[in-house]
């Protein structure tokens, strides 16, 4: 009787793997291979854990964005003092209607988990395209996989976060590099909301991102670090628009009432 | 006129009030030697209020120019502004202005954290000023828990917190009843002998122990100027005066 070569045991089919957290955090490399090899699409559990962890913040820094909006002075303007009684009534009505529960919780809440899932697809989607444009041959499928997977750091980022705003009792101001550019005034407010993101975490997706790069391609290290760069650019440029945006809206004068 | 402080010159300020315009201020000629204490009175809607906030840079004139030791209003921006009135003045108003959801003591520190002073050092010097004013034992209390007469004395300390040379004060006594309008009285002639150049738009008859110069205002102009007596000879014809 012949002897087969033992096969190789097959990995399960399943979609949340919550088990490939540790390794690809701890030993990327391998692990990137092994959801490459994947026939099954597990971006599913790194974006259930990012938007459980984003949601987490909110909720933690939300009832301490309340109790800022209504007592902490580094939101008044230096000359509100000079307001009269009913002017600072009026702005401290204004400055409630911010502490509502959509304000604090529902919006911020929409907008984090938005982000994790709308970066995650951007993401994917340019870093597949450069690296097609760059003479890779990973599918989509595979691609948005590992992106997703890389996107870990920032679970870890959230998570630290919470820890810090539970054990502090205070919200994180100027977050990332951001605080260099602070008071933020609206021809920084694109700066500071790029510098916002650039931190140790996101530092650490980079080199995740460069693993799964180099996992998924034989292009050569210019051209993956290319690729990574590129994508980068991109994400940011993504990620601070919205921002940048409504800082720049909330800073308007209106010189004249509507419709006189 | 020795060491002119505050100076005004052809002011004039105009407001549009629906289809008319109303001229606070028709040309005022004005000078405010270093350190003294003056009154500026007449009666209501003549251009008082208008007056101080142009000479404290809360507002801008439509035409003419204030200059405050030596600085030119016009030629600062907003953000020159804004540290003029941090660094050079001190306000005090009729309706105390203070900020309902803070203390005392924090209505006090509030301007030093716009100059950067670290908080402990803000509340040990709010601490130490409302002390001044007689208030230590109220400076954790919020305004609602405080008597008009202690609102305004928190409100002079919170003039006085970034120690400005300049300290205006619009109606300070118009909200009080007669004994704490005498307390505040006697702690803005304090500040004038401490050195500081106080300039007080008023309708108390009381003001006149005090202030070394006297400006009579109506429909807008200087109509009389000097020390009291001299001055309200000279405006008789005109005013009214309490």
């Amino acid at each position: 009787m012949a002897d087969h070569p033992a096969s190789p045991t097959p990995e399960p089919r399943r979609r949340l793997r919550f088990d490939w957290v540790i390794p690809v955090l701890s030993k990327p490399g391998a692990a990137f291979q092994r959801i490459s090899a994947s026939p099954t699409d597990t971006w599913l559990t790194p974006l259930l854990l990012l938007t459980i962890t984003a949601l987490a913040s909110v909720l933690i820094a939300g009832p301490l964005r309340q109790s800022a909006a209504l007592l902490d002075t580094a939101g008044l303007p230096p000359d509100f003092q000079y307001f009269t009684p009913d002017q600072q009534a009026q702005y401290m009505q204004a400055l409630q209607s911010t502490s509502s529960i959509a304000f604090v919780y529902v919006l911020p809440a929409v907008a984090a988990a938005l982000k994790v899932w709308v970066g995650w697809l951007a993401l994917g989607g340019v870093v597949h395209l450069i690296l097609t444009l760059l003479g890779g041959r990973v599918t989509m499928r595979s691609m948005l996989n590992l992106v997703a997977w890389a996107g870990l750091p920032f679970a870890v980022r959230d998570l630290v976060r919470v820890f810090y705003m539970l054990a502090g009792r205070q919200l994180i101001h100027s977050p990332g590099l951001s605080g260099f550019v602070t008071p933020v005034s609206t021809g920084t407010a694109f700066i500071a909301e790029v510098l916002e993101v650039v931190d140790v975490y996101w530092v650490w997706h980079i080199i995740l991102l460069l693993v799964i790069v180099r996992v998924s391609s034989n292009l050569s290290r210019a051209k993956i670090w290319a690729t990574v760069v590129m994508a980068q650019v991109a994400a940011l440029a993504l990620q601070a628009a919205p921002g940048a945006i409504m800082q720049r809206l909330s800073s308007l004068n209106i010189i004249r009432p509507f419709f006189f | 006129m020795s060491d002119p402080f505050v100076h005004a010159a052809a002011l004039r300020k105009t407001y549009l009030m629906g289809r008319g315009i109303v001229h606070a201020l028709a040309g005022v000629d004005l000078t405010i030697s270093r350190s003294a204490f003056a009154a500026v009175i007449g009666p209501s809607g003549s251009g008082k209020s208008t007056l101080l906030h142009l000479i404290g840079g809360l507002d801008r004139p439509s035409s003419g120019g204030v200059s405050v030791a030596g600085l030119a209003l016009d030629d600062l921006d907003e953000n020159a502004l804004a540290a003029f009135r941090r660094r050079t003045v001190g306000f005090i108003f009729q309706s105390f202005n203070l900020i309902h959801s803070m203390t005392a003591l924090e209505n006090v520190a509030f301007p030093m954290q716009f100059a950067g002073v670290p908080r402990r050092r803000r509340n040990a010097h709010a601490f130490g000023l409302l002390t001044q004013v007689g208030l230590a034992d109220r400076a954790l209390h919020r305004p609602n828990e405080l008597s008009g007469g202690e609102q305004q004395r928190v409100a002079i300390a919170r003039a006085l917190v970034n120690d400005p040379p300049l300290v205006l004060a619009d109606e300070p006594t118009g909200n009080l009843d007669s004994q704490s309008g005498g307390q505040v009285l006697q702690l803005l002639s304090d500040l004038h002998r401490q050195g500081r150049t106080v300039i007080v738009v008023s309708h108390d008859p009381r003001i006149t122990r005090y202030a070394v110069q006297t400006v009579f205002l109506l429909d807008g102009r200087i109509v009389a100027e000097g020390e009291y007596q001299e001055a309200l000879a000279l405006a008789a014809p005109e005013v009214t005066l309490p």
